[in-house]
């Protein structure tokens, strides 16, 4: 009786004070936990009624992370990139053929490149109906520049649009930004450089259109309620549970609706990716990317709905420039040419990634449209820069080592490798450690960081080598190459010629960077061959002082159950549209 | 009664403050913020937006400035979930957390109970054996293996629970009995020890030579005086588990508070650290005022001090 009486007495005491506790902080935390709990239900029985009726239901996209926003004015990470590009439309869309027109339906460009005059198309509508015209683009794109609004996308602008750059520093006028809506369908940019892959560039999600009228009546966080998330493109947001999921539904105010045949999108976030791909298994998932580092080389080799493709980017080894040893360009190459590549890619990684020769990816085109490596039958780059793709390159590497005053590797000190705590990298990094050791006998030690802490090290230059990586979406060399630039911030070897205001650690010159700022400028100044020819000789600057050693040209792998739906379209900057998809069961 | 709870709530206070400022010195020391990214953008921008957060201003300002809000009921705004306030966040995640851990406190008082005291009137028997070895794996094995081995066996090979996520009652199953499991195998072998040793007292002897029923002895003597280490471990494991398993959530797909914890701590969301830290130092403080107050009614020997 007692212990009965007790145990009750117990729980519901406990239960009081864990309710009384949440509603502790103020009356508000009480009624908004209702609520969301509420959203949460409707949102299950939709997804309920989804199910039930077959081919009718939404389709199951996985994200890997939970986005911090997809307001497209204000974008810098890749999960927001694909959320932004479902809900809105830009000047030209991404898709899997390379780019296409969007709300401009034409172009020109002025002789000298540099004035572009985009023509909109008269029917796009946003989700509440209103046309979509040039003077929401010259809002968004506007809204960008501003101080105020502290936008972590302004470089987007900065660096392409006159005018911009003078407007955030306040010695420009909001009118003088050159980016202007003619009238409601003409919207001319006028660039500070030649940039022969603006239209390209303009289907990136920071230059999608948002509505000022919404925009401003919700302010932050307006994209974030089904109300005030107004968007232009095939989708719109119909429900955001935070840690959980979004629903996206088809938009009826969208101008090719009708080539959109699902009622919706449903995103769950789920960020472990064990946990993502067993739900894949069980077929609940359709859509997945960011496989499970340890079981990429099993999928790849046995999963016939897995997608294996280029991503526009090299991986790559930083060496610390202004630190001993690797302030001695002998013992930079020793390293570079010391690594098995190959071995890297096929024994270790085996998720399709392609070994580097050069720094500029395969994928970067030429302006004839060409690849800036020269590729062999086998489907790796020819040997350059005195880095062979398919083998270590022992004798070269141990020379340069010996001239360096190490022979054998006699007197060289224990080295350390940093990078940011992942399987992936832990692999990686132990393969490499084990190639210096039999390949130049060297001692390197590994350290793990947390990707954020990892940062920090990298950018204030705490390190001696370090792993680096870098993906562009434009098929531009400049993309790549521009880490290297002596005013970048993520110019993480520290390989500068001149201060730059961003680094004020970095007190230590290199003279070798001079070259390579000097093929940059002359690469933006120009146009044509004249511009590509820039490119290579920036990377031959490069690569003759070699401040990183380029490993490999890493893949997008990804999972669509094509057991469940159909016609899912990858990008050429890979990433999922889902516009055309079709749900078979 | 009244003036004890006011001088536990002063002390509460003071316990919250010192905490909040340890938080603050703590996630100010480790390195990184939360506009630093992988692509490092412009300086000018950098510092732009850390303007517009007010993270320009010197540390002792930024201090103030917690402690001030804070005071006023204001936990900011999350810098990496723009747009939305600490107080919308947690109250979004922490009910899914708070059902998991109900439900597992639940679980364990039960189960930790009544096994604990079957293997303690069992002591040395096959029963007793097969529990404290059970006892033994629930307290070593990580909770990533039971959960990673939970979905597998339920979810790919039976397919009786969903993969991720709580839509419905089957995708809490898996959550419950993984964040139990560490708990009960304590509550068991801790519930034995005290059986045991109740069992052994004088006044246990007394009560069955005076002739009262077997349950009588068990339900009134015995129960009464074992719960007692019990009760002193349910605060804090209460606490523990309505706030949510970083690792559960994170296996089970759960979008609770666990998880965005650790995730405002990677992403260093100071705002969102904060109130978090706050938010489950007030729980652990009321659950373990709590259990005082309930230990008070349950032993007799002890008054408010």
């Amino acid at each position: 009786m007692m212990k009965r009486k007790l145990a009750l007495f117990l729980s519901a005491a406990m239960i009081a004070a864990a309710l009384s506790g949440c509603g502790g902080g103020s009356s508000e935390t009480t009624a908004a936990a209702t609520e969301s709990q509420t959203e949460a239900a409707a949102g299950e029985t939709t997804a309920a009624v989804a199910d039930t009726e077959g081919s009718d239901r939404y389709l199951v996209w996985r994200l890997y992370q939970e986005p911090k926003q997809w307001d497209p004015t204000n974008n810098s990470e890749s999960v927001s990139d694909a959320i932004v590009k479902q809900l809105f439309e830009g000047l030209t869309v991404s898709t899997a053929d390379g780019f296409k027109p969007g709300i401009a339906e034409s172009w020109d460009v002025s002789e000298d490149g540099k004035t572009y005059t985009f023509h909109l198309r008269q029917d796009a509508k946003w989700s509440d109906g209103d046309p979509v015209t040039a003077k929401d683009f010259e809002y968004s794109w506007r809204r960008i520049c501003d101080p105020s609004f502290a936008s972590e996308a302004l470089q987007t602008m900065t660096d392409y649009v006159q005018g911009a750059q003078e407007y955030f520093d306040g010695t420009g006028s909001y009118d003088d930004i050159k980016a202007t809506a003619i009238d409601d369908y003409t919207f001319e940019v006028v660039l500070k450089n030649v940039t022969p892959f603006f239209p390209q560039l303009v289907a990136n999600d920071v230059y999608l259109p948002v509505k000022q009228d919404v925009v401003e009546a919700a302010g932050e966080g307006w994209e974030k309620k089904p109300e005030t998330c107004v968007s232009n493109g095939p989708f719109m947001l119909e429900e955001y549970q935070v840690g959980s999921h979004m629903l996206f539904k088809k938009n009826p105010n969208y101008y090719d609706a009708d080539a959109v045949s699902i009622p919706g999108i449903k995103a769950v976030i789920i960020t472990d990716d064990n946990t993502a791909y067993q739900a894949y298994q069980a077929g609940e998932i359709d859509v997945m990317d960011h496989l499970p580092s340890e079981q990429i080389p099993q999928i790849v080799a046995e999963d016939p709905n897995v997608i294996v493709s280029a991503d526009t980017g090299a991986q790559f080894l930083n060496f610390n420039v202004d630190k001993a040893p690797f302030d001695n360009v002998h013992v930079r190459k020793a390293v570079t040419y010391a690594i098995d590549r190959k071995q890297l890619v096929e024994q270790v990684l085996k998720d399709g990634s392609v070994p580097a020769s050069g720094f500029i990816a395969p994928t970067c085109e030429t302006t004839e449209g060409g690849s800036f490596r020269t590729m062999e039958d086998d489907g790796y780059p020819a040997e350059e820069y005195g880095i062979n793709p398919r083998q270590a390159n022992v004798e070269a590497a141990q020379q340069e080592l010996a001239e360096a005053g190490y022979p054998g590797g006699e007197g060289f000190p224990s080295v350390e490798l940093t990078y940011a705590n992942s399987d992936k990298n832990k692999k990686t990094c132990e393969a490499i450690q084990q190639m210096l050791e039999e390949n130049l006998g060297i001692t390197v030690t590994l350290r793990a960081e947390e990707s954020n802490v990892f940062t920090s090290t990298k950018n204030n230059g705490n390190y001696q080598m370090a792993t680096g990586g870098w993906t562009n979406s434009p098929y531009d060399a400049s993309g790549l190459i521009k880490l290297f630039y002596s005013q970048n911030g993520n110019n993480t070897p520290q390989w500068r010629w001149k201060e730059y205001i961003g680094a004020p650690h970095d007190t230590t010159l290199n003279p070798g960077n001079q070259a390579f700022d000097e093929a940059f400028d002359k690469a933006m100044a120009s146009q044509g061959t004249a511009r590509d020819d820039a490119w290579r000789e920036a990377e031959a600057a490069l690569m003759a002082d070699m401040p990183v050693a380029p490993l490999y040209y890493p893949s997008f792998t990804a999972l669509v159950n094509q057991d469940q739906v159909e016609n899912v379209e990858l990008t050429t900057s890979n990433s999922f549209m889902f516009k055309q998809a079709v749900i078979i069961q | 009664m009244i003036r004890y709870i006011i001088k536990r709530v002063i002390s509460a206070i003071i316990t919250i403050w010192f905490i909040m400022t340890l938080t603050f010195i703590l996630m100010k020391a480790i390195p990184g913020d939360p506009f630093s990214s992988e692509k490092m953008a412009d300086p000018v921008i950098i510092e732009n937006i850390k303007a517009k957060y007010g993270l320009d201003k010197p540390l002792i300002e930024q201090y103030g400035k917690y402690l001030y809000d804070y005071a006023h009921g204001d936990f900011g705004i999350s810098y990496m979930k723009k747009g939305l306030t600490t107080n919308d966040i947690i109250s979004s995640g922490f009910p899914y957390s708070l059902r998991i851990g109900i439900w597992a406190s639940v679980l364990v008082l039960v189960l930790g109970i009544f096994f604990g005291i079957i293997a303690a009137l069992r002591q040395n028997k096959i029963i007793d054996r097969v529990l404290m070895i059970l006892a033994t794996l629930g307290a070593t094995i990580p909770s990533f293996v039971f959960a990673t081995g939970f979905l597998f066996v339920f979810s790919k090979i039976l397919g009786w629970v969903p993969s991720f996520g709580v839509d419905n009652w089957k995708g809490y199953i898996g959550p419950v009995i993984v964040s139990a499991l560490f708990s009960l195998a304590y509550v068991v072998r801790l519930m034995r020890t005290s059986t045991l040793d109740v069992l052994n007292q004088d006044y246990i002897r007394t009560a069955r030579a005076k002739g009262l029923p077997e349950w009588k002895v068990m339900g009134k003597h015995v129960m009464r005086n074992a719960i007692l280490p019990v009760v002193t471990y349910i605060g804090p494991m209460f606490a523990a588990l309505i706030t949510g398993s970083f690792v559960v959530e994170k296996v089970f797909g759960i979008p609770g508070i666990g998880n965005l914890f650790t995730n405002s701590i990677l992403n260093r969301d100071y705002t969102l650290i904060m109130g978090i830290t706050v938010f489950f130092a007030v729980i652990l403080v009321i659950c373990i005022l709590v259990v005082d107050i309930l230990y008070v009614l349950i032993d007799p020997r002890i008054k408010y001090q």
